[in-house]
């Protein structure tokens, strides 16, 4: 989950997205023409320190060796650890009921004692775990817990799905070193770690006891491959080479300039990552973009779906909401609330008092430049997002707005510089979340009684802040959508924050390997399911 | 046949041989305590950069696990400064790190939750296979061009300078790729994913190879066209000697002194700089790992690595100046 490192380079099948259907590879007949067994080679980008955390290329990973209380289907939440559940009146509790049969691959049992021994891991191994209103987990019976929440949380269901709260055996948590706990922790799991050679890749071998798939899942039983190779290939241009020349099955972001060519030779999957997409977000507490004129000419003066269409080659899609991206729960669609105008744009700017011009043509008011400093972590914000990001500095240029594109190394980035609301104007960043309560997250101007960092406009409006809350905890799912699509559409026509982009996972298929597929809550590979065809 | 210096000492009695193996020992002693210091300058050297470039490392640590880019609360970060001991002094911490390896302790990384013996040890074979096959398929390359093509017409010799030239000129990155489409991806002669099998090895160490050969005989074939000048080599004509036996017997030795000199820098190179020939061939190794510790700031990774190839370098120079020796018979009396 959150912002990935992973560099949006590839192109989404808007079409796929769109409809959101389960997007997998196989049909009918391919049923027939099946081989068990085999070894299914798939070539990703990044490798994570460890095979389990809060970063979403952990996700990727623990997915194959974790099995989790709730399975996402589509925006459907269907059983899998757990076999049916309740919530208390305030719906702050929710009673879940274990599955008997659940093993850890250690021989360790699946159930009360394993979730409650697991909380503490997740409290301490994901980073963003507060935001989920999660409190604790107290067991009621042998197979039966009560998930404690400090706010209502309908999306909680999405956020025990999206392949962070996996369960470890309990055996394995009291007796493995960090390291064994980093590099092959012990799950239930349709795979298991045999071996991570750093800077390789992983071996999974497949768990022949595994008999607990989610009902979304294909079969039941042990996975049709008996081993998965997960190689770390950091040059895209190699992992398409890897495919096109049969070494992989699957790869990872293809070249956007091989996209097409993947679409027409291979079968594809992609997925709309959930949360707020690349969005530009203005300093609203200080500085020009205090004005909310001043942010509405800027949106006016660029033409962002253009600039979209021609970085990314239509294949990225544009997004105009700043607070939420397409695939996300109770998005709202305001792609077309901003269209490219000028004239608009200079006449806001002129009645905000931008009146006068410097020698270099900028706008000036009080003496003062109209300039706004724009730093990006070169580790989130890849080279083609990089470029849009200059067609917008040239575009504003035209009504006398001075844009400084500051770029950020990676260890710049994470150690939180031009992170303070004196050091810039606009940010601009993503962040994977499967919930709508991200504006919660990214707009309260307080954390536990400190500055929010997450909040990167510097909002500060109790009044909004109340409403979001009280939207995340209205019961009835129509008014809960109504005051979601206020508050998104409140949160565009003041401009706070403006969407550019979708961050998408794109991934490209070889023919002989059917059943592959994508998961719709956070874009997980679900190898379980995949099996090679004869011919 | 010329007549070296060392022919021209007699060693005879035991006396001067005993001496002169005290010279030796204390040559090598004092080689010793020279590596040592080497690996004292470098561990400190890396700690003070480490310290004193901008970042934080309990906030990277914590938004590299969540994902995030965000400034953080002193409440967040300061279990994890005590955990690490972040929170001690600068001079504590070194303190305890060269206590620690003193002890033999590498430490651990903390982004990787690993000891750095460990990762190292992963790494080291993939790394220095590579470095050495390189810096051997250079000279490879390298001796039979300058033979072939310098101390001969202008023409000749300017031709093969220009080749040399383009070739230390090439961008690793982009060497790599081409042989990666050409010979893996179309041809498919060798697999695309690298291993650390030798059939994995050749691309990558022909992409490492081709820029040093370049390096390499330029720097043979300056030395070389002085050499040719030499009266040594007139009157070795003079006796009779064939002009390809002057120049691959004599001249060459002459001119190999620089390029060997260069063969030890380029091992120390070649350790930590393969990262994109790492990346392009998906290839485990010392390089990638390197670049991430360093941006994450993990300091004992970063120390370890560059402790084990300080020690290699120093191991290489010390072969570098044995093959001196027996290149140029001239300085095998100053042992």
């Amino acid at each position: 989950m959150m912002m990935t490192r992973v560099p949006a380079r590839a192109a989404a099948s808007l079409f796929l997205a769109l409809i959101g259907g389960t997007a997998f590879a196989a049909n009918a007949s391919d049923e027939g023409k099946r081989i068990d067994g085999g070894t299914i080679t798939y070539v990703h980008e990044q490798e994570p320190p460890c095979l389990w955390g809060g970063w979403v290329q952990q996700a990727y990973l623990s997915r194959q060796v974790f099995d989790y209380l709730v399975s996402y289907d589509d925006g459907q939440i269907r059983p899998w650890l757990a076999t049916d559940w309740s919530e208390s009146a305030d719906r702050k509790t929710i009673t879940f009921h274990l599955r008997k049969d659940v093993v850890f691959t250690d021989g360790d049992t699946f159930n009360a004692d394993a979730v409650v021994t697991n909380y503490p891991a997740w409290e301490k191994g994901i980073g963003w775990h507060g935001f989920t209103y999660m409190t604790g987990v107290t067991k009621v019976d042998d197979f039966t817990v009560e998930l404690h929440l400090s706010e209502p949380n309908p999306e909680i269901y999405n956020v025990l799905a999206n392949g962070h709260y996996g369960f470890q055996s309990p055996k394995s948590i009291a007796n493995n070193t960090a390291e064994q706990k980093c590099l092959s922790p012990v799950g239930t799991g349709p795979w298991k770690v045999e071996k991570w050679s750093r800077g390789s890749g992983i071996s999974f071998v497949r768990n022949d006891a595994y008999n607990w798939a989610p009902p979304n899942a294909h079969h039941n039983g042990p996975a049709y491959a008996e081993r998965l190779e997960w190689k770390f290939v950091p040059d895209a241009t190699t992992r398409w080479g890897a495919l096109v020349s049969g070494e992989a099955d699957v790869a990872y972001q293809p070249p956007s300039v091989q996209w097409k060519a993947a679409q027409q030779q291979f079968q594809t999957l992609s997925f709309v990552a959930t949360g707020r997409p690349q969005a530009l977000s203005f300093n609203v507490s200080r500085g020009p973009f205090a004005d909310q004129r001043a942010r509405q000419a800027f949106v006016y003066a660029t033409d962002r779906k253009r600039i979209v269409d021609a970085v990314f080659k239509g294949a990225v899609p544009y997004e105009g909401n700043g607070s939420l991206s397409k695939s996300t729960p109770l998005y709202l669609n305001v792609d077309d609330r901003y269209p490219y105008d000028v004239a608009k744009a200079n006449a806001l700017l002129d009645e905000a008092g931008w009146t006068g011009r410097d020698a270099e043509g900028y706008r000036v008011k009080d003496g003062k430049t109209f300039e706004a400093r724009l730093p990006f972590n070169q580790a989130i914000i890849d080279a083609e997002g990089a470029i849009a990001l200059q067609a917008i500095q040239d575009q504003v240029k035209s009504v006398g707005i001075k844009v400084d594109l500051v770029p950020l190394t990676q260890t710049e980035g994470f150690s939180g510089a031009y992170s303070k609301p004196d050091q810039k104007e606009i940010s601009f960043g993503y962040w994977v979340w499967p919930s709508p309560n991200i504006l919660d997250i990214v707009y309260n101007d307080t954390l536990n009684g400190r500055p929010n960092g997450n909040n990167t406009t510097f909002f500060s409006n109790a009044g909004v802040e109340a409403e979001i809350i009280d939207a995340q905890r209205e019961a009835d799912p129509e008014a809960r959508q109504q005051k979601f699509d206020a508050i998104q559409q409140w949160f565009t026509d003041q401009a706070v924050a403006i969407g550019v982009y979708n961050f998408t996972y794109n991934v490209a298929v070889a023919n002989r390997l059917k059943g592959l597929w994508q998961d719709r809550g956070n874009g997980l590979l679900n190898f379980y399911d995949a099996y090679f065809v004869r011919g | 046949m010329t007549v070296s210096l060392a022919e021209a000492i007699p060693i005879g009695n035991g006396r001067p041989r005993r001496r002169q193996a005290a010279t030796l020992l204390q040559r090598v002693l004092l080689r010793i305590g020279f590596a040592l210091f080497v690996l004292w300058g470098a561990v400190t050297t890396v700690f003070l950069v480490l310290a004193i470039l901008p970042g934080d490392r309990a906030t990277i640590l914590l938004n590299i696990t969540s994902g995030q880019a965000i400034e953080r609360t002193p409440e967040e970060l300061a279990p994890i400064n005590a955990r690490y001991g972040f929170d001690q002094p600068i001079a504590a911490q070194y303190g305890r790190y060269v206590f620690g390896l003193l002890h033999g302790d590498l430490g651990t990384s903390y982004e990787l939750q690993r000891p750095v013996l460990n990762i190292i040890r992963e790494q080291i074979a993939p790394t220095f296979t590579l470095a050495i096959a390189a810096l051997a398929l250079a000279w490879v390359f390298a001796i039979p061009w300058t033979l072939l093509t310098a101390g001969r017409s202008q023409r000749l010799g300017s031709f093969g300078s220009a080749a040399e030239t383009v070739m230390a000129g090439l961008p690793q990155y982009w060497i790599g790729i081409l042989l990666l489409v050409v010979f893996a991806i179309e041809l498919r002669w060798f697999p695309v994913i690298g291993g650390t099998a030798l059939v994995d090895t050749v691309l990558p160490t022909v992409t490492l190879a081709i820029p040093l050969a370049g390096f390499i005989g330029q720097s043979i074939r300056s030395e070389f066209d002085r050499t040719m000048r030499e009266p040594f080599v007139l009157s070795a004509r003079a006796r009779g000697m064939s002009a390809a036996g002057v120049r691959s017997r004599h001249v060459l030795r002459h001119a190999l002194i620089p390029a060997i000199t260069l063969s030890g820098w380029a091992i120390g190179h070649l350790l930590s700089g393969t990262v994109l020939v790492e990346s392009v061939f998906a290839r485990p190794g010392l390089g990638s790992v390197l670049v991430n510790a360093v941006s994450n700031k993990d300091f004992a990774l970063v120390a370890g690595i560059v402790i084990l190839n300080s020690f290699i370098y120093v191991v290489i120079n010390l072969i570098v100046d044995l093959v001196y020796v027996v290149v140029d018979p001239r300085l095998r009396g100053s042992v």
